[in-house]
């Protein structure tokens, strides 16, 4: 693109604007997509991620409204006390909030659960990290 | 005895007269502008009588529509892509946003050399959208591959920006300075 940009070589005038189009918005994208795409897809995904750490146990009923969160197998896998939980999928959940999790009594069993922190550990017959699901 | 015209031309079963003109030293897009404003100020045209703009002008404001209309779908149809292979909305939304945002890169560039935004530019906006979305999903692939190792979305977006800072420099780079060299020895 420089060259065509430059002007140099035969016929280049006829494509200048195009490169210099291409240069000025990959100049600007090179800084976006470092900082604008992470920042948009955390605002976009941090109701969805955020609540689902602070709820824990308490909310996890109703989080599991929202898809994004939490899926389990079968029904009979996630109801204690009479709750009805949906289908889901567990999409985040960091280190820290593996022990919030356990420490609100939250079991870990298989399941669809992707995104599982390594530090947490497995109760029950899961022995694959990429196939876990919540248990409470 | 007068001289009137030799000729008669019609269009659309109305009688046409055409005023033709060459340009020099100035862009189409400026000249017409002139033109119209002059033309409201100076002429009063009798009842009946129109003008309309033809030509060259005509087909670059079809084109410009044409090209307009590709953008959106450019950026429309990479939103639907996008949407199928990740399989939700924030992944798609945060890529489209730095694309579009992206754009403004194109204009300030414009501004800063003093081109115009002409048909060849628009394509260079197209251009730009489908490079910038490549760059965005590099982004947010490496993002999937932290989350899995156990971060928290915070932790896996600072360290895929970190991580995917060079590949987005090592393409953006090599497409501005290398990839357009061939069509210098055409």
């Amino acid at each position: 693109m420089l060259p065509l940009a430059l002007a140099l070589g035969a016929g280049s005038e006829l494509l200048q604007p195009l490169a210099i189009a291409v240069i000025g918005g990959l100049t600007m994208a090179l800084g976006l997509s470092l900082i604008v795409t992470p920042t948009v897809y955390m605002r976009c995904c941090e109701g969805a991620f955020g609540t689902a750490t602070k709820g824990a146990v308490g909310n996890l009923f109703s989080l599991q409204r929202s898809e994004m969160f939490i899926t389990l197998n079968s029904p009979k896998d996630l109801a204690p006390s009479g709750a009805k939980p949906n289908g889901g999928t567990i999409a985040d959940v960091g280190k820290g909030d593996c022990a919030l999790l356990q420490g609100l009594g939250v079991k870990i069993r298989t399941g669809s659960y992707k995104h599982l922190a390594p530090s947490c550990p497995l109760s029950g017959e899961a022995t694959d990290r990429s196939s876990v699901a919540l248990l409470v | 005895m007068t001289k009137g015209q030799a000729e008669v031309e019609r269009e659309n079963l109305r009688q046409m007269i055409s005023v033709r003109g060459r340009l020099e030293g100035s862009d189409l897009g400026t000249a017409i502008r002139q033109i119209q404003s002059q033309l409201v100020k100076d002429v009063k045209l009798p009842p009946g009588m129109t003008v309309e703009y033809g030509g060259l002008y005509q087909e670059q404001q079809s084109s410009f529509r044409e090209l307009a209309i590709a953008l959106v779908l450019a950026v429309l149809l990479v939103f639907i892509t996008l949407l199928i292979e990740f399989r939700s909305y924030a992944h798609p939304i945060a890529i489209v946003t730095g694309a579009v945002l992206a754009l403004s890169g194109v204009l300030l560039a414009l501004f800063i050399t003093r081109s115009t935004l002409n048909v060849v530019s628009l394509m260079g906006m197209i251009m730009i959208v489908g490079i910038v979305a490549k760059n965005g999903i590099l982004m947010l692939d490496a993002v999937e591959d932290h989350l899995a190792d156990g971060d928290t979305l915070r932790e896996a977006l600072l360290r895929s920006g970190r991580r995917r800072f060079r590949p987005v420099l090592m393409t953006s780079l090599a497409a501005m300075c290398l990839a357009c060299c061939p069509w210098l020895w055409r």
